[in-house]
C-alpha cells in the first residue's frame, strides 16, 4: 500500500510537473466526448417531440412554398419563422370536415423577447392537456397565456402586462414594437417538457388587430428601410389570416385523403408523421455527422497524448534514468508511464461525461428554448457509450505504445552520457 | 562490502559499426570499507566501470562479485533489487526529479523500491537533510535551491538506506566551497563502514590516502 502511495506520488507529481500539457490533453478528449454527449441529448429531445406531436397533429396545412421540415420547425417547435399566410377559411373547412376531429388555428408573426407569440383559441391551450394557473380560455384579445419557461425568465405573473414585438427572433430592422396592443396575462401553464413551455399564446383575433393597425404603417416602413413592401408585408398577418392550421382525424386513411386535397395553389398539407420520419432521417445523419466530427476531434485528441507522451518521454530520459540507477525496475519506470497517459484518458472521459450531460443541465431551459423541446440532461444518446468505450480504449492504446517506449528505452546509455 | 573484479571487459559498438572497448582487463580485490580512487582522464570509461559495479551494465566477460554475489550471474530484475538495497550512487550533476519535494525526493524512490517503512525512512531523511545543512529546505522544489543544496539533497538520497558500496562520480564539481566541504565530509566519514568507490578531481579527496587505486586507460582500444 506504501510502495502503491508513492507510485501514485510520482505519477501525479509529473502529470503536475506537465501541467499544460496534461490539460490541454484532458480537455481535448472531455470536449470531443461533451460534443457526443450534447448531440445525442438534443438529438433526442427533438426525436421524441416531434414523434409525439405527429401523433397529436397528423395534419398540418401551411402556406404554399415552405418545405415540410419549415413547417414542423415553424408550427410544432417555433423555431422557424413561418414561410407565408392561409386564409382562415382553411381553418373553418377543416373544423367542419367530418373526417377531422380536431382544428386549431395558428397565426405566428410576433415575439416577446426571445420567445415567439402563438395567435391561437382557447381550444388549442385546453386540447394540450397541461395543467395551468388561472385562465387560458384566450377570450378577449388583450388576454394571453404564457408558458412555464417564458413566466419563470421573464419573472411575469397573472395580471402582468406586456407588448408584442413583430417578427420572431429575427433582425434588429425586422423587429419593432406593436406598442399600441397592451397584452395582460391571464393565465400560466405549467411545465409541460414541450416548445410550449418557450411560447406566449394570444388569441389569433389579437394577431389579426395589430396587423391590421400595422399594415397601415407598412408601406411607410418599408420605404423607410428600403424594402419591397410587399416583402415586409408577407409576415403581417392581416384580418382572415393565420400561419397554418393543425388538425387531428379519425384515422391515417383520412390524414392521407386530406393531404391530397388540401396539396393545392397557395396551400402545403403535411402528413405529420411522414414528415417527422424524414426530420428525423434528416436530424440522423446530423448527429451522425456530428459524431463523425467528434470521433475525429477525439483520434486528434488521442494522436495529441501521444505525441506530447513520447515528447515527454524523451525530455524525462534522464529523470528515468535516475529512477533506473535508483534501483527502479524497468518494468516499474513503464507502468508509471502507462499510468499517466491513463490518467490522462480517465480523466478526459470522466470531465467530458460532466461538461456534456452538466452544462445541459444547467442550460436545460436555454437550450430546450433553443431547440424548441425540452431536453432531459442525462439522457444516454445512441451513440455515447460507443464513444466513452473508444476513447478509453484508444488512451489504452496509447498507453500501452507510451509503456513499450518506456520500456525499450536504454537509460543506463543515458546514465554513461551523464 | 568486499568486491573483487577479475578481468574485467566492456566494449561499446559506435554508431559506425565499429567496437570500441572501454574496460579492458581490471582485475581488483577491494576490502571491506576502503576507499578507492578511481582516476583516469575523461573519457577513460569511469562511468561505464561504475555503471559495471552497480549492476546497470554487464561486462563482455570476467566477472564482479560484491559481498557473495556474483553480479555477473544475477537478471536484470536481481541486479536492480542489489542495487536499490546495497548502492548509493552520488553523481556530478543529474541527481533530483524536478516534480518532487526535496523530502519525497529522498524518500520515495526508497519507498518504491522497498527499502523501510515511510514514518522510518522521513525520520532518517529528515535527520540526514539537517546535519547535511538543509532540513529547512524539506518542503521545497529542487528549483528552489542551490546546486550545493540539490547536490547535498542527492547525498541524503543516497546514503539513506546505508548502503554497503558508495559509487560517487565527481561528486563535488561545479560545488561552491562549503557545499563541497560538506559533501566531501560526509563521504570521506563513511569510510570504514561503506566501501566508497571515488572518482574526483577535488583537491579535498586529493589530500585523503586511498586504500586502493583503479587507474583507467585514457585511450581506447579497437578489437
Amino acid at each position: 500500500m506504501r510502495k502503491m502511495n508513492a507510485f501514485f506520488t510520482l505519477v501525479f507529481a509529473s502529470l503536475k510537473g506537465r501541467f499544460f500539457a496534461t490539460t490541454v490533453s484532458v480537455f481535448a478528449v472531455a470536449v470531443a466526448l461533451a460534443v457526443v454527449a450534447v448531440t445525442g441529448i438534443v438529438s433526442f429531445a427533438i426525436a421524441k417531440q416531434a414523434f409525439e406531436s405527429g401523433r397529436k397533429y397528423p395534419l398540418i396545412v401551411a402556406a404554399e412554398g415552405a418545405s415540410e421540415t419549415q413547417i414542423i420547425l415553424s408550427t410544432i417547435f417555433h423555431i422557424d419563422k413561418p414561410r407565408g399566410k392561409i386564409p382562415f377559411e382553411t381553418y373553418e373547412t377543416l373544423k367542419k370536415d367530418p373526417r377531422v376531429t380536431a382544428a386549431f388555428p395558428i397565426a405566428a408573426a410576433d415575439s416577446l423577447g426571445v420567445f415567439p407569440i402563438i395567435g391561437t383559441n382557447g381550444d388549442f391551450l385546453k386540447d394540450l392537456g397541461a395543467t395551468y394557473r388561472g385562465d387560458i380560455a384566450l377570450a378577449d384579445s388583450h388576454d394571453a397565456v404564457l408558458g412555464a419557461t417564458v413566466a419563470r425568465q421573464l419573472l411575469m405573473n397573472i395580471g402582468a402586462e406586456f407588448t408584442g414585438t413583430h417578427g420572431m427572433g429575427g433582425s434588429a430592422d425586422e423587429a419593432h414594437e406593436h406598442g399600441g396592443h397592451i397584452y395582460v396575462v391571464k393565465g400560466i401553464l405549467d411545465p409541460t417538457g414541450g416548445p410550449e413551455d418557450a411560447a406566449v399564446y394570444t388569441s389569433y383575433k389579437a394577431v389579426w388587430a395589430i396587423h391590421s393597425v400595422h399594415e397601415v404603417h407598412a408601406v411607410q416602413h418599408a420605404d423607410e428601410h428600403g424594402e419591397d413592401h410587399h416583402d415586409h408585408d408577407r409576415y403581417h398577418l392581416s384580418d382572415g389570416m393565420l400561419t397554418a392550421v393543425l388538425a387531428r382525424t379519425g384515422n391515417p386513411v383520412q390524414v392521407f385523403e386530406l393531404q391530397q386535397e388540401y396539396s393545392r395553389p397557395g396551400l402545403t398539407a403535411v402528413n405529420t408523421a411522414g414528415a417527422v420520419r424524414s426530420f428525423q432521417k434528416y436530424f440522423n445523419t446530423a448527429g451522425l455527422v456530428a459524431t463523425f466530427f467528434a470521433g475525429l476531434t477525439l483520434l486528434i485528441a488521442a494522436a495529441l497524448i501521444l505525441a506530447i507522451t513520447l515528447m515527454a518521454l524523451d525530455a524525462r530520459r534522464r529523470e528515468l534514468a535516475l529512477l533506473r540507477i535508483l534501483g527502479i525496475g524497468r518494468g516499474t519506470i513503464a507502468l508509471l508511464i502507462m499510468l499517466e497517459t491513463l490518467i490522462v484518458t480517465v480523466a478526459g472521459v470522466v470531465i467530458g461525461f460532466l461538461l456534456g450531460h452538466g452544462v445541459p443541465t444547467l442550460f436545460a431551459a436555454d437550450i430546450s428554448r433553443l431547440v424548441g423541446a425540452s431536453i432531459e440532461p442525462w439522457h444516454i444518446g445512441a451513440n455515447e457509450p460507443a464513444a466513452l468505450i473508444g476513447a478509453l480504449l484508444l488512451g489504452q492504446l496509447v498507453a500501452l505504445i507510451a509503456m513499450l517506449r518506456a520500456y525499450r528505452m536504454n537509460l543506463v546509455e543515458e546514465s554513461a552520457k551523464n | 562490502m568486499r568486491i573483487v573484479l577479475n578481468s574485467l571487459e566492456r566494449s561499446f559498438v559506435d554508431p559506425a559499426g565499429s567496437s570500441r572497448r572501454v574496460i579492458s582487463g581490471i582485475s581488483a580485490d577491494i576490502a571491506a570499507g576502503a576507499l578507492v580512487a578511481v582516476t583516469g582522464p575523461s573519457g577513460a570509461g569511469k562511468t561505464t566501470f561504475f555503471n559495471l559495479l552497480s549492476g546497470l551494465l554487464l561486462p563482455d566477460s570476467g566477472t564482479i562479485t560484491a559481498g557473495k554475489v556474483d553480479l555477473t550471474k544475477l537478471t536484470e530484475r536481481e541486479r536492480d533489487r542489489w542495487r536499490a538495497k546495497e548502492v548509493g550512487y552520488i553523481f556530478q550533476t543529474f541527481n533530483l526529479l524536478g516534480d518532487l519535494s526535496i523530502i519525497d525526493n529522498v524518500v520515495l524512490p526508497h519507498i518504491l523500491i522497498g527499502n523501510g517503512a515511510k514514518g522510518e525512512l522521513e525520520k532518517r531523511a529528515i535527520e540526514s537533510l539537517t546535519a547535511l545543512g538543509i532540513g529547512d529546505h524539506q518542503h521545497k522544489y529542487p528549483h528552489q535551491l542551490s546546486v550545493g543544496q540539490r547536490q547535498r539533497v542527492a547525498v541524503a538520497r543516497a546514503l539513506l538506506a546505508s548502503p554497503r558500496l558508495i559509487i560517487a562520480d565527481e561528486p563535488t564539481a561545479n560545488l561552491d566551497d562549503a557545499s563541497a566541504r560538506i559533501v566531501a565530509d560526509t563521504i570521506l566519514a563513511l569510510r570504514g563502514r561503506s566501501t566508497i568507490l571515488l572518482a574526483s578531481h577535488d583537491g579535498r579527496f586529493s589530500a585523503v590516502k586511498p586504500d586502493h587505486t583503479i587507474a583507467l586507460g585514457g585511450e581506447a582500444s579497437h578489437a
